[in-house]
């Protein structure tokens, strides 16, 4: 390949870096699509369209791109075989193509396969070239447009970058702050029957309507989450992000823990040492206003013995 | 480690996140674009688009009775290839038929637009494209289902939003609206400037030198091809295909590049966006300002970049305690404009034409969501004023399951 560097400089590494740069975007799809949580940033429709994996878009976006870039080498390998084959005179030619990089150089080998085989003799490729030399239209066209541009090929190894580096993000890091500034309790809410709710979205969208909460309110919840503490040493937040396409859309779900003082275990509970872990809690739901406003959310009293601290990052830790 | 490294840290993650995720959802699309606009230069003829209603014409005079033709099939035919405003108003609709999202609808459009379709016709289909299809018309309904029955939090009283079906009617309209009255003003523009106002690449293909031949000749090389009856038919035809392989395999990689260089750059604007602002908090400014929430809106929806389907339920949820017209306003720039279709646009327009799409796409985003805001507002003021009869158990029944949407 070291001639063809020497021989037509920008086009041939120009159509070098797109195979190998869209190769390499191909790959890291694919990749992501087969490491386990992977996509979990994404919705599930791009995760596992109607519960199957292989349909998913991502897979199929980096199969089709590495076909493309297969297909592409294949026929840069063998209009390199061409050129070579071309002596010199033929310069000026190739030198025009460097400007169009439409395909439209590629129709030279379409009229010669009128007549057909590649390597038959270099005077019909010459002559199926020549409508497009001279077209100066199509010369000042892509001039500007495809102008050698290394720049380019830097930005989009960027994800490949970051891919290599290891940098696969899983979730989110920092959190904005949960408010767990509740009005004064009117009362503890009597324990009540059914089903424990083990569902985030279900109890993070409970405190909407008066009605929503009546149905839930005393019911028995068990749920993981992300914790959040500000100053409050008795309540925290608990966090988990709603995705519906990608994480730009990510929507916070947020509820409040009590954890009530409990003396029998001789040492008061802090919340302070839970910032940012993940917990998995069980407690009875309430629903409390935030103090000097009628916005209702959703509290989970919880006690000491039913929190517990996971030692890592649960497997999928986003919502759908 | 202190505090603020650590915030820093965490901030930098979510950086990552934000951008990882906006690029692997939106890259499927784009090498469906990519490779739908290698297959349309390749394979469709230059001058086929111009010349469709000529062609569908000749069709239909071939095999309709004639008295048929004459009286039912072509007035309206006649109408449709001489009326341009009634092109441009039909190409707003074509999302319907053929769904393409924000992203990879740029080089599928401007391979259209070489191919000889009207500039502001392409205008429209690509305004309009991402707002009017199913999937995003039943996801706009899907996020606000049921928030007409909501209660505002402050007062208890009803907040007078709008649901799922009226949400999704207003975001049509108003999407048809502004994409239609853009690409009247991109047509006049077009018949004073002309080519000047389009990137080297869009230049309807038509009028350049001998192109015009060279696509033909792919399928005028096929039937020399097919008329051969020798031995060697089977291998030219391989070769053939072959060619036409290499030749789409190149286009579509060549527009891949070119247009995921840009969704990269956007990608990494809407990602420092989202880390260094809330856009709750932001839209916490407009609450009680609802002109200044549809200008809040409006610069979100230009900065988030996000996917037109997703935007509903980003819109339904941190902007719940806005007023339907500022959602609105996000609901319907959002697909036309941001970061990311910006510099998708520089690769399609000259800086003057995507100035003048911007200008008209903004202004009347912003008038006809102030429009609305006055026309919705007095009309709820006027429910209000004229409480309905239904006592509150009946409606208890209504909403027992939970409205509240994400």
């Amino acid at each position: 390949m070291a001639h063809v560097h020497a021989k037509d400089g920008n086009y041939f590494i120009e159509q070098l870096c797109t195979i190998g740069v869209c190769g390499a975007l191909g790959g890291v799809a694919i990749t992501m699509w087969a490491i386990p949580n992977g996509l979990f940033f994404l919705g599930p429709q791009f995760q596992a369209p109607l519960g199957e994996p292989w349909l998913s878009p991502v897979l199929w976006g980096g199969i089709a791109i590495v076909t493309f870039v297969l297909i592409r080498a294949v026929a840069v390998w063998i209009s390199v075989g061409k050129t070579n084959a071309v002596d010199s005179h033929d310069h000026a030619h190739l030198h025009d193509q460097a400007h169009d990089h439409e395909h439209h150089h590629d129709h030279a080998h379409d009229h010669a396969i009128c007549d057909h085989a590649h390597d038959d003799d270099h005077a019909h490729v010459h002559a199926g070239a020549a409508p497009h030399t001279h077209s100066h239209d199509h010369g000042n066209d892509h001039g500007h447009d495809h102008g050698w541009a290394p720049w380019r090929y830097v930005i989009l190894l960027l994800p490949v970058g970051l891919y290599f580096l290891n940098l696969i993000p899983t979730d989110f890091k920092s959190h904005a702050k949960v408010s767990t500034d509740l009005a004064d309790s009117s009362g503890t809410v009597a324990a009540k029957d059914g089903d424990v709710i083990t569902a985030f979205l279900e109890l993070g969208r409970a405190s909407a309507t008066p009605e929503s909460r009546k149905y839930y309110e005393g019911r028995t919840a068990k749920v993981t989450g992300q914790a959040v503490v500000n100053a409050d040493s008795r309540r925290f937040g608990l966090v988990r992000y709603k995705i519906s396409c990608c994480a730009a859309d990510a929507i916070p779900l947020n509820m409040v823990v009590e954890v009530p003082d409990n003396t029998d275990e001789g040492k008061k509970f802090n919340a302070q040492s839970l910032q940012s872990k993940w917990v998995d809690v069980t407690g009875i739901i309430q629903f409390r206003t935030l103090r000097g406003t009628d916005e209702f959310v959703t509290v989970l009293v919880v006690d000491r013995k039913d929190l517990k601290e996971l030692p890592k990052t649960p497997s999928n830790p986003f919502v759908y | 480690v202190n505090d603020a490294d650590l915030a820093l840290d965490a901030k930098a993650w979510d950086f990552v996140l934000y951008f990882t995720s906006i690029l692997h959802e939106a890259l499927p699309f784009i090498v469906l674009g990519a490779v739908l606009a290698g297959v349309l230069e390749e394979l469709v003829p230059q001058g086929l688009i111009p010349r469709l209603g000529y062609y569908v014409a000749i069709f239909f005079k071939r095999y309709l009775p004639r008295g048929l033709f004459r009286s039912i099939v072509f007035p309206p035919l006649k109408f449709l290839s001489r009326n341009r405003p009634v092109q441009i108003m039909l190409s707003a609709w074509l999302g319907l038929l053929f769904p393409m999202c924000e992203c990879g609808i740029i080089p599928v459009m401007r391979r259209l637009l070489r191919k000889g379709l009207p500039l502001s016709c392409c205008v429209a289909y690509m305004l309009a494209g991402p707002i009017i299809n199913v999937v995003v018309m039943l996801s706009t309904y899907m996020a606000f289902y049921g928030q007409e029955k909501f209660l505002d939090p402050r007062t208890n009283l009803p907040a007078h939003q709008l649901g799922g079906v009226g949400m999704t009617i207003l975001r049509v309209s108003i999407g048809f609206l502004v994409a239609v009255g853009t690409s009247f003003v991109v047509e006049w523009q077009y018949r004073r400037h002309g080519a000047k106002l389009l990137a080297p690449l869009a230049i309807p293909g038509g009028k350049v030198g001998e192109a015009d031949d060279a696509d033909d000749s792919v399928w005028i090389s096929l039937r020399q091809l097919w008329a051969k009856k020798d031995a060697g038919r089977g291998k030219a035809l391989r070769s053939w295909l072959g060619q036409r392989l290499a030749n789409i395999s190149e286009t579509a990689l060549h527009d891949f590049v070119d247009i995921t260089v840009y969704l990269i750059l956007g990608a990494l604007l809407a990602a420092f966006t989202r880390v260094l602002l809330s856009p709750k908090q932001v839209a916490a400014w407009g609450e009680s300002k609802p002109i200044l929430a549809i200008v809040i809106t409006m610069a979100l929806a230009i900065l988030l970049c996000l996917c037109s389907e997703a935007d509903a339920f980003v819109a339904a949820s941190f902007f719940a305690l806005l007023r339907p017209s500022a959602k609105l306003a996000f609901l319907t720039l959002g697909p036309m404009l941001d970061f990311k279709l910006y510099f998708m646009y520089t690769r399609v327009f000259k800086p003057r034409l995507i100035w003048t799409i911007v200008s008209c796409v903004v202004v009347q985003v912003f008038v006809y969501s102030v429009i609305t805001h006055y026309v919705y507002e007095g009309w709820a003021e006027h429910q209000t004023e004229t409480p309905s009869a239904a006592p509150a158990e009946e409606r208890s029944e209504v909403t027992m399951t939970p409205t509240k949407s994400y």
